[in-house]
């Protein structure tokens, strides 16, 4: 098999360049702009609202256009899946690993009977 | 706020303490999905150094499956640095967020650099949830050792997920890879700290699939500025009835 990220000196390079600086620079923009904000502050408010429609919007799209397993199981059993994880995480009063667990059994139970 | 006496090195002590809390829940959740990728990543047919570089220096599982499904759609090196920068722009704003948390202890700025180097998903929710009620005079020593806690947890999960890799059954590798969307949007949830952050989580979620039609590669960032925009107009907006 071919190895697609290559071999070597070589692909530590590639992961370098077209892997870990395309992420970290949104780090390192982010503590340079962030620097002597107050925890407190309208713009902070307003940063994390941005970050988690941001996020959300990710969400959205690794549901509807996945790449790789995901898409294997049809769109309806996705979001299906997605509903019954939030009902359990609001239902248990934000609890993260009762909200992940259930929607996991939701997805895991609805692709074995859908890949039979 | 420690103005101008950003001089100080990391206290041992809290390292160790973050270091000891990081086995939770959440990187428990993150384990898993690291997990599932190791055994992805074996069927692309990585080295297993190659994931456990790619775990240490990049540190976001998103990017990391981005850009091991780009390259191994064979679409090159530009067009898979490309697709990385645009779904790592979440780590901006999320890195701003933090920064008055990592701030507090004084430590000096190469400190916060490298706890930016830690920004995720994981240790927004976590930082948010455990952060202020710390001691801001050892704050940011104690993060410091839960982030690099987590990252050895997830990577070496990653690695056993490489190493059994092919014997885990499909249901389960596409649970493994739903792991990280149901747990983004449920720590988001839990972290936001009004019903305003939730409103942007909503609008985010309806932007994000809408826009994805009309403008795919800055739909993220249209998006998160639209949705969290709404919110925050429609929270000053309320505030000012007041």
């Amino acid at each position: 098999m071919i190895n697609p990220v290559g071999t070597g000196l070589e692909s530590a390079l590639l992961i370098l360049l077209a892997c870990a600086f395309p992420t970290q620079v949104w780090r390192w923009l982010g503590v340079l702009i962030g620097q002597g904000m107050n925890e407190d502050s309208e713009v902070i408010i307003f940063v994390r609202y941005v970050a988690a429609a941001i996020i959300a919007a990710f969400v959205a799209q690794v549901l509807i256009f996945p790449a790789g397993a995901l898409a294997l199981v049809p769109l309806w059993l996705r979001l299906g899946a997605t509903v019954v994880g939030l009902t359990g995480f609001f239902l248990s009063r934000n609890n993260l690993l009762v909200g992940v667990l259930s929607g996991q059994i939701a997805l895991i139970t609805g692709a074995w009977w859908w890949l039979g | 706020m420690s103005a101008g006496t950003a001089d100080k090195n990391p206290d041992f002590a809290s390292v160790l303490e973050g270091l000891r809390a990081s086995p939770c829940a959440a990187s428990l959740v993150l384990s898993l999905s690291f997990f599932g990728f190791g055994a992805f990543a074996r069927d692309l047919g990585l080295a297993l150094w190659q994931l456990v570089f790619m775990a240490f220096s990049t540190w976001a599982l998103p990017s990391i499956v981005i850009f091991t499904i780009t390259m191994a759609s064979g679409a090159g090196i530009l067009v898979a640095a490309l697709a990385v920068a645009v779904s790592a722009i979440r780590l901006m704003p999320m890195t701003i967020a933090l920064m008055p948390y990592y701030t507090t202890e004084g430590l000096k700025r190469r400190w916060l650099f490298a706890l930016a180097h830690f920004v995720a998903v994981t240790s927004y929710v976590e930082g948010l949830a455990r952060l202020p009620s710390r001691d801001p005079a050892t704050r940011t020593s104690y993060f410091l050792g839960f982030c690099v806690g987590v990252m050895l947890l997830a990577t070496s999960a990653g690695v056993a997920g490489y190493l059994v890799a092919g014997a885990t059954p499909k249901p389960i590798a596409i649970g493994l890879v739903f792991m990280t969307p149901m747990y983004f949007i449920c720590g988001m949830a839990m972290t936001a700290s009004s019903r305003f952050e939730l409103l942007a989580l909503a609008l985010g979620f309806g932007l994000g699939s809408g826009l994805m039609f009309v403008v795919p590669e800055f739909s993220l960032a249209l998006a998160g500025i639209l949705g969290g925009g709404v919110s925050y107009a429609l929270r000053a907006l309320l505030k000012a009835k007041r």
